[in-house]
């Protein structure tokens, strides 16, 4: 028996040492890229961050916290793959770095508007984002979720990018929300939307865990790419593949509205034919791969998939930089005032957001392709990881019930009534009743594994779309936010 | 088993299953997400709903009764059955649950030991088994685990904690339950609505918010000793309020300044600050009369509704007739479109010394349809204050202690069944 393990050894030594050697010239690559990356995006910038305005409402202090988490979400991603105590290091600092000028942008915000960050949709995604990174400080910390920050910390640098182009400015509260109760009420739903985050990374990495095969994935990267593009395409690009965007008013720093929910639309010229590109690519990739999986002769279309997927890559590549490039050097013709207004990406936050979003799932994919073993021999037990999801849940699920009664009592001090029906209120319900379910269903009927991961992903998409769907989707009372 | 089960038992059974109260959940999900995506009646403005939808999908629609899901017989209906279906799960398995908090089964035998999941033997070093059980019981008691003294009489050990864990599901549900009867008890028993009053006034009188529904007669007098708003710099609202007392028998019991989110309540109704704006009727008016050809200098005067002014030589006076704030023409009817004096038609009575009274209409923003009145006079407006008056909700929630009782019990429930577990321990030596 001790010569068989000895023999093992033996065997395995070299080979291992190797790879080690391989890996960490290749984590010193990532670590000197990162850091070239960080300090280029900063140099760059300089011109932007000099001069006092923007400092005072916190908005450049985010600025350079983003750049902060986007090198963080790189070393994090990376650290998955290789298991390199450096690229963990580099990316804890970044990550505390960017964490205190983040707290900082609200401490100044704070100060400047006199009130508690906590007013309008732009502070709720400063305080959600910041609450993302407070847990999975907490969790590294107490509970050492390292592993989180590869799906939490590329949330929170999405939410600072959505940040970077929805309004800052800081405006007078109403009355309505003069009220201690609209920071009890806010915090709770920040911090509790900050947890489901937490839940839904655990929920990932179980499937990653489960031996969920890179070709299943794919399945989902390329459904969710082509989705985003599809309503990219459907909604703004028209018959003459220009892309459409809503004009912006640069003095007031709005839309510009025709009339009520019709904002003034404006061509950019050609500039739709790379999200139909996109579209197409992403979609054949979709189904080439589906054809891989079911088809009798397998393989028989991986390597076009693969293809196809590089290709969409660099597609979408090509249209972040070409709507990035063009967006903000208009101004552009809008046919309907027959005359050239300006546009910004303030106009249009979804679209940006959607785009990256979609580069960031398919970067992922890639580096979950390219070290699928690594990764699933690095994360823990998947009983671990399931336990997990349900400890997140367990404190994130009290926090949402409080957050509703908050909401009900301070309605029913501002109102006289707990319960609107209001479009905000009714999908705080259903998030509720969703993780209410994932709860009875593992608590009672003891669903583990696959389920309540399945249960905690769609309730992650339930509590986005109660964040950002209902604001601009479905407006109510919560008109603020 | 193997009885016969009378039909209602069956029908029981189904709606304490998890089953029941799953599908349940996911029929009133369904419904309230349906409620968000269709225009609901009572949150859209009228006519709204005819210009987004066509007549076909408006019938279908309503019909349906999905225009107003939330007050619809069916969506009330499956709110009572999830409540039911709480109820009798909650039922059902509550008696297993209260056996194991109120008799716990304490002394084991070897037989039941042996059988549980979870069994450790841990040598405690003495061959006297009162002796070894002394020294696990100290063991216990030092990591917080006290064992219960029933069970060392029977050479036996039982520690446990939290008990309380068992019924944390129960008080969740039980809590829910509460909830729900507050509702109930406030959408029977209480109401809301709406009053309306201007400075100095005073009313009993509280308008239904439902469009046909008789007002409420408030058992006391509420007064208005005065009603205004605050504004930022930039001139947004900051915060409105109104000076209220309460009069009984025509006796002054209480004043109170009430601000939105700082309503007042007495006799278990409560009052908040809704809205505040132009009442339409204006308190002073700052005009200018002008004569024909220049024969006298234009003279500007102040003008109070019900007051008349004398102007000129040979005096003429001049009272205010009507005041249209902000005033349309549909056909040849004078109509306002709000209550804010933003294009005011304004009706003067002019009284001659001879006592021959004439009339005469001029729109300050529109000069050109101005005619001069029959004594060739012109007026002009400078200045107007106008009245307000102050909206007030009102609310009667008889329930309210119940729904924040229930709230209280809610939060507690979810902590006691998320973060204790009952944690049981036998030892046999």
């Amino acid at each position: 028996m001790a010569k068989v393990a000895s023999n093992h050894a033996d065997e395995g030594r070299p080979v291992q040492s190797q790879a080690e050697a391989g890996s960490s010239s290749t984590a010193s690559w990532i670590l000197l890229a990162v850091g070239v990356a960080v300090a280029t995006v900063l140099a760059i910038s300089l011109p932007r961050l000099i001069g006092a305005a923007g400092w005072e409402t916190g908005e450049k202090f985010l600025y350079i916290a983003l750049v902060g988490y986007l090198g963080a979400s790189v070393l994090y991603v990376a650290s998955l793959a290789i298991q390199e105590t450096r690229l963990v290091a580099g990316a804890g600092a970044l990550t505390r770095g960017a964490f205190l000028l983040h707290t900082a942008a609200i401490a100044v915000r704070w100060v400047a508007a006199g009130h508690a960050p906590l007013s309008n949709i732009y502070e709720m995604v400063l305080m959600f984002s910041w609450g993302v990174v407070l847990f999975q400080l907490l969790g590294e910390w107490r509970l050492g979720l390292r592993y989180f920050a590869a799906v939490t910390i590329p949330v929170a640098a999405l939410a600072l990018i959505l940040m970077q182009v929805l309004p800052g400015e800081i405006r007078p509260l109403v009355p309505a929300l003069q009220s201690t109760w609209l920071q009890i009420h806010v915090t709770l739903a920040v911090l509790s939307y900050a947890g489901f985050t937490l839940s839904f990374a655990a929920a990932l990495l179980y499937f990653v865990k489960d031996g969920t095969s890179p070709r299943t994935f794919l399945n989902w990267t390329t459904g969710l790419v082509t989705g985003i593009y599809a309503v990219v395409v459907l909604t703004s690009v028209d018959r003459g593949l220009n892309l459409l965007v809503p004009a912006w008013d640069v003095v007031e720093g709005e839309k510009i509205m025709l009339g009520p929910k019709q904002a003034l639309m404006v061509a950019m010229p050609g500039l739709g034919w790379p999200f139909v590109i996109v579209l197409v690519l992403a979609a054949g990739t979709l189904a080439l791969n589906l054809i891989d999986i079911f088809s009798a002769q397998s393989g028989a279309a991986t390597l076009w998939a693969r293809r196809f997927f590089l290709a969409a890559l660099v597609g979408q590549v090509a249209a972040l930089t070409m709507l990035a490039v063009r967006i903000e050097s208009g101004p552009y013709f809008a046919p309907q005032v027959n005359q050239s207004v300006p546009v910004r990406f303030a106009s249009s936050p979804f679209l940006l957001v959607g785009v990256v979003s979609a580069l960031f799932i398919s970067l992922a994919w890639e580096v979950l392709r390219w070290k699928h073993e690594a990764i699933v021999e690095y994360l823990p037990h998947r009983d671990t990881l399931d336990a997990l999801i349900y400890r997140t849940v367990a404190v994130s699920f009290p926090l949402l019930t409080l957050m509703i009664i908050a909401g009900a009592y301070w309605a029913n001090r501002t109102w006289g009534s707990y319960w609107s029906w209001d479009p905000k209120e009714d999908w705080a319900l259903i998030t509720w009743l969703t993780y209410a379910a994932y709860l009875h269903m593992r608590l009672t009927r003891g669903w583990r594994g696959r389920r309540a991961a399945t249960m905690a992903i769609i309730g992650f998409a339930i509590v986005l779309f109660t964040f950002f769907g209902v604001t601009y989707l479905l407006p109510g009372l919560h008109a603020y936010a | 088993m193997g009885k016969p089960q009378s039909i209602v038992d069956r029908i029981l059974q189904f709606f304490s299953s998890l089953k029941c109260g799953l599908i349940l959940l996911g029929l009133v999900g369904t419904t309230v997400i349906a409620g968000t995506i269709i225009l609901q009646r009572p949150m859209v403005r009228e006519g709204q709903i005819e210009q987004i939808y066509a007549p076909q999908t408006i019938r279908l629609l309503d019909f349906l009764g999905l225009f107003d899901v939330f007050h619809a017989w069916w969506f009330i209906l499956l709110l009572g059955l999830l409540g039911a279906s709480i109820a009798l799960a909650s039922l059902e398995h509550f008696p297993q649950a209260w056996r194991y908090f109120s008799r716990p089964h304490r002394v084991a035998d070897e037989w039941y030991v042996r059988n549980l999941p979870f069994l450790r033997e841990i040598p405690l070093g003495s061959s006297q088994p009162q002796d070894a059980l002394g020294r696990a019981a100290q063991r216990f008691a030092s990591l917080g685990y006290r064992p219960h003294p029933e069970s060392l009489t029977k050479r036996t050990l039982y520690v446990e904690k939290h008990r309380w864990a068992r019924l944390a599901p129960y008080i969740v549900h039980l809590s829910l339950l509460i909830i729900f009867t507050g509702a109930i008890i406030d959408g029977t028993w209480g109401y809301r609505g709406y009053i309306s009053l201007g400075p100095g006034m005073r009313t009993q009188q509280v308008e239904s918010l439902a469009s046909n529904a008789p007002p409420r007669i408030l058992p006391f007098t509420l007064r208005c000793d005065g009603a205004g708003m605050e504004k930022y710099p930039d001139g947004s609202p900051r915060q409105y309020w109104t000076r209220l007392a309460i009069e009984e028998n025509g006796r002054e019991i209480l004043r109170r300044q009430i601000f939105v989110n700082d309503p007042l309540t007495y006799g278990g109704i409560r009052f908040f600050q809704a809205s505040f704006g132009s009442s339409g009727a204006p308190t002073k008016l700052v005009m200018e009369a002008s004569w024909p050809g220049g024969e006298r200098k234009p003279q500007t005067f102040t003008l109070l509704p019900g007051e008349a002014v004398k102007l000129g030589d040979p005096a003429v006076q001049v009272e205010l007739g009507d005041f249209v704030p902000d005033f349309v023409l549909q056909g040849d009817q004078l109509s306002t479109r709000s209550n804010d004096p933003n294009n005011p038609a304004i009706r003067l009575v002019l009284t001659q010394a001879g006592g021959r009274r004439s009339s005469v209409w001029f729109f300050p923003k529109f000069p050109q349809m101005n005619f001069p009145s029959d004594l060739g006079i012109t007026f002009q407006l400078r200045d107007v204050e106008m009245g307000y008056t102050t909206g007030l909700q009102v609310a009667k929630q008889p329930g309210k202690e119940l729904i924040w009782g229930g709230c209280l019990l809610l939060t507690a429930g979810l902590i006691l069944a998320l973060y204790m577990v009952h944690i049981r321990i036998w030892g046999v030596v």
